[in-house]
């Protein structure tokens, strides 16, 4: 490394050039947002400020239902390192819910960046939207993030889904199956919800209807376990990922938890995932019976029997059996 | 058709060769045809001794003229003896009355504003115009960044001269915001100036500079060597391609010209 680096002077100027993106980003995000919440709800709902208001942080009520869960601890400290230095700039999204607490649109990444830099109280935007609106707004807004780890993003375009054409979850999957055997001639069945689907698609602009069906769905199917890690944030996906190919439920629970506990990188993970195959890949996971049952005819077409000197161990075998089967006492 | 630049030569630190680069890169933009306007904000005389001009000026023949609330589109513009090429290089000079003109503004409605008004409402014939301001972050630099369309920002390579644009570039951000200038003025680039390489510090933080600065999206010029050739050139009120026309720091402005003539002529 070298003796004089300059970067050590611009540190300053570097945090406010990364501020000053933030906020170029979230304004422009708000701009694409008004169009494309009227795109998606096809009303033309605008999304009006009605306040600018600070307030303390721990009156703002962060919405439990928030898609996005996983937040880099990396990019939140040096976000953070950019509000001690400049302040906290532009403002989060608040509405505020009938019985006055107000509740967070968006935001939750700088308000978490604002907590670790000390602050108490930042500026918000009161909009005057509805429970639905603010739903589909914070959804979308965390869709056109890069970061959106897959489960958040399959589960984030559900909740869009099922709010856009007013059913369950489990009707919007069984829709978007339909569809894909439609499209693929497996299926003449065709439903107007369909363009519905296609349309929702194209405004949040990620990924085709058809490549979330085939990849995106099938995410769900992972383990519960693994899931919940991934839904309470504690988890990368990447991470999560490797780990929900252990078959076996309570060696995937211990290394669930080491990898929370240790936070494990992503090769240590891999590196003990392949000590456990070692372990057991000459004791592969068969029942005691089916074992028992296996060898039992091995031995039957075994030399053992006509061996002398195993005559000894074949008569304790023997015994053995005898009082295992017999009935407890 | 060309395009009207108007560059602010920009610095938090004193002595970094903001008039110097000013002198260069106008000689050497007029040599090449444009026609150019240094305006100086600045409340030293170094640009009218830079050009070898008399430095008896009041508010009336000075930069201060368009400051006044009645100014009238006559620019107080002088011409150097070896001002008039290809193209042209005229200056507008400062000097000590800038002082008061920055006192006033402080009263004044729209004051970021001043320059910025007076170019748009009374424009220069002229495609570059260099700003020239005191190596502070006061009034002037708001008149001077609300103004310009490209900023320049030469640096002495150490440690004081770097905590300097860091604190520039910092204001720099904040600034733009708070003056609303849409679009803000681009940073055309960092120059290194007065470099010495057998300065083990100087070549130390000059190999790490690039890198530093290209992390905020910033460009970093090539640096302009030091020489005592520049300073005996100023003495004389002639740029250095006049008074040794072959030297090699000549080269070093040259890409800084080649983008500014890319801007110009689009």
């Amino acid at each position: 490394m070298a003796k004089y680096q300059a970067s050590n002077f611009l540190t300053t100027s570097s945090a406010t050039a990364q501020l000053d993106d933030e906020l170029n980003m979230a304004q422009e995000r708000i701009a694409e947002l008004e169009e494309q919440i009227q795109q998606f709800t096809g009303e033309s709902t605008s999304i009006t400020s009605v306040q600018k208001l600070v307030l303390p942080i721990s009156e703002i009520n962060r919405d439990p239902k928030q898609v996005r869960r996983w937040f880099d601890p990396e990019k939140i400290s040096s976000l953070a390192q950019a509000i001690r230095v400049n302040g906290f700039r532009g403002t989060v999204w608040v509405r505020y819910l009938p019985d006055g607490t107000p509740e967070l649109v968006a935001g939750e990444r700088r308000i978490r960046a604002a907590i670790e830099a000390g602050l108490d109280s930042i500026p918000v935007d009161v909009l005057d939207v509805d429970e639905d609106t603010a739903f589909t707004l914070g959804l979308l807004e965390n869709l056109q993030r890069e970061d959106l780890n897959a489960l958040e993003e399959t589960e984030g375009i559900l909740g869009l889904l099922t709010r856009r054409l007013h059913c369950s979850q489990e009707d919007v999957t069984s829709l978007l199956y339909q569809m894909k055997n439609f499209h693929a001639g497996k299926s003449s069945e065709s439903d107007e919800r369909f363009s519905i689907v296609e349309s929702a698609f194209g405004s949040v602009g990620r990924l085709t209807w058809l490549s979330f069906v085939t990849s995106r769905l099938p995410l769900l199917n992972l383990p519960e376990d693994v899931l919940e890690v991934l839904r309470q944030g504690q988890l990368e996906y990447t991470k999560a990922r490797a780990i929900a190919k252990v078959k076996n439920a309570w060696q995937r629970e211990s290394i669930l938890e080491a990898a929370i506990e240790e936070n494990l990188s992503l090769n240590e993970i891999r590196q003990r995932i392949l000590q456990l195959r070692i372990g057991t890949e000459d004791e592969p996971e068969i029942s005691l019976k089916q074992q028992f049952v296996d060898n039992f005819k091995r031995l039957q077409k075994s030399s053992a029997w006509k061996d002398p000197s195993k005559q000894e161990q074949l008569r304790k075998l023997i015994e053995q059996i005898q009082e295992l089967a017999s009935p407890p006492r | 058709m060309t395009n009207k630049i108007v560059l602010w030569i920009g610095a938090n630190a004193g002595g970094v060769s903001k008039t110097t680069l000013a002198i260069h890169i106008g000689y050497e933009m007029a040599r090449r045809g444009v026609k150019v306007l240094a305006l100086d904000l600045d409340t030293n005389v170094s640009l009218a001794q830079f050009c070898g001009l008399p430095k008896d000026f009041n508010e009336n023949n000075s930069t201060a003229a368009i400051f006044s609330e009645d100014f009238d589109g006559h620019y107080p513009i002088v011409t150097p003896e070896w001002g008039d090429l290809k193209g042209r290089f005229d200056v507008c000079l400062g000097g000590t009355v800038m002082v008061q003109v920055s006192l006033d503004l402080a009263t004044r409605s729209r004051r970021e504003y001043a320059v910025a008004d007076v170019l748009t409402d009374h424009p220069v014939p002229h495609e570059l115009v260099l700003l020239d301001c005191p190596a502070s972050l006061g009034t002037l630099s708001d008149v001077a960044l609300a103004a310009s369309t490209h900023l320049l920002l030469p640096i002495e390579v150490s440690s004081k001269s770097l905590s300097g644009i860091d604190a520039l570039l910092t204001w720099y951000r904040v600034n733009c915001r708070r003056l609303r200038l849409k679009p803000a003025p681009t940073i055309l680039g960092v120059v290194p100036t007065q470099y010495n390489k057998d300065e083990a510090q100087q070549r130390g933080l000059m190999e790490t500079l690039p890198d530093a600065l290209t992390q905020q999206s910033i460009n970093c010029y090539a640096p302009v060597r030091y020489t005592p050739e520049f300073k005996n050139a100023a003495m004389l009120g002639v740029p250095l391609q006049i008074h040794r026309p072959r030297h090699r720091a000549i080269q070093d402005i040259e890409p800084i010209c080649n983008d500014l003539e890319n801007l110009i002529y689009g």
